[in-house]
């Protein structure tokens, strides 16, 4: 198994778990290809984490708005939300979701060898954003179904030559590759 | 049970809040919050609360090295993490940097509860001991 199957089957079988025992929701099928395309279309609301160690990779995720509002009504259940608070409070609650998932895969991911894997706070892009593949840059995704709509995976890396708004970190970089 | 002073540091606005809701059912007091590393020390700091809970990926400083600030400074302070993290190499590290406990997320109340009495228990066990051996440095002399 290559690292990035075991990446893509950790975050599979994490956010089956964490969405089956959390909020009730099974996924149905699951698909993972590397993408040969030269760009890569993010959803309109994507979390972004960069994780570190022997993984050296950001991670985005992207929920249909249905498992949005599912996601943000479970967790402030029973919490104080004022009306101008709810777009912050939607970016938390998938930002909080996401963060679970992957710190949970990082307990899976961890090898002797490769010391500690660490993980960004999250950060949230709003809007679609397109992303260009330069030269060393690789893209992964994998889509997970579910009765709420889809849960978009896409592993970007190498971490070095993005920044965790998924920008290409400096012109620099690109030329020297 | 006797009320228990707690300080909830997680950047997330929604886990602060259900962690403040759960905490106070159980019967602890929320005196303080924070959002960062950074803002946990200086709040430790103005409050001295008797405990702490920690997540550990903030921005500006992350958990593992707040809590060996804290505990560097106040040697006495107890600090349970609550975190997503699952390496055994992450927990690790946070027990070496002080921490006393650590709960993974999604955290259930009596999960929460046992790691706040366990870390509370450990202070009183101490004292206890120290009691016991002065007592008993006392009736050597005597």
């Amino acid at each position: 198994m290559t690292q990035i199957d075991r990446i893509m089957s950790s975050i599979a079988c994490r956010t089956r778990e964490y969405l089956g025992a959390e909020f009730g929701v099974t996924i149905t099928a699951a698909n993972a290809h590397c993408s040969e395309s030269d760009q890569l279309t993010l959803p309109r609301m994507t979390t972004v984490i960069a994780l570190g160690g022997n993984i050296n990779m950001l991670v985005a995720f992207g929920f249909d708005e249905r498992l949005i509002d599912l996601i943000f009504d479970k967790m402030t259940e029973g919490l104080e939300v004022g009306e101008d608070e709810v777009a912050m409070y939607r970016e938390a609650a998938t930002g909080e979701a996401v963060n679970t998932i992957l710190g949970h895969c990082t307990g899976d991911l961890a090898d002797d060898a490769g010391g500690v894997i660490t993980m960004t706070p999250p950060v949230i892009l709003e809007g679609v954003k397109t992303i260009r593949r330069m030269k060393d840059a690789s893209f992964y995704t994998q889509n997970l179904d579910s009765a709420f709509g889809q849960v978009t995976v896409n592993l970007v890396g190498p971490r070095m030559i993005f920044d965790n708004h998924l920008d290409y970190a400096t012109q620099e970089n690109h030329e020297h590759r | 049970m006797s009320t228990v002073d707690i300080m909830i540091v997680d950047d997330s606005p929604i886990i602060r809040q259900k962690l403040t809701v759960m905490l106070e059912q159980i019967g602890y007091r929320v005196v303080q919050t924070a959002a960062t590393g950074k803002e946990a020390i200086a709040a430790y700091r103005n409050q001295r609360p008797d405990l702490v809970t920690m997540d550990i990926t903030m921005p500006d400083m992350d958990g593992i090295e707040a809590t060996r600030a804290i505990i560097g400074e106040f040697p006495d302070a107890k600090i349970v993490m609550v975190t997503s993290h699952g390496q055994e190499k992450m927990v690790l590290e946070a027990l070496k940097a002080g921490a006393k406990g650590y709960v993974i997320k999604p955290f259930q109340p009596h999960v929460v509860y046992e790691a706040i009495q366990k870390a509370c228990r450990r202070t009183v066990d101490q004292a206890k001991v120290q009691a016991i051996i002065e007592q008993r440095l006392n009736t050597t002399e005597s």
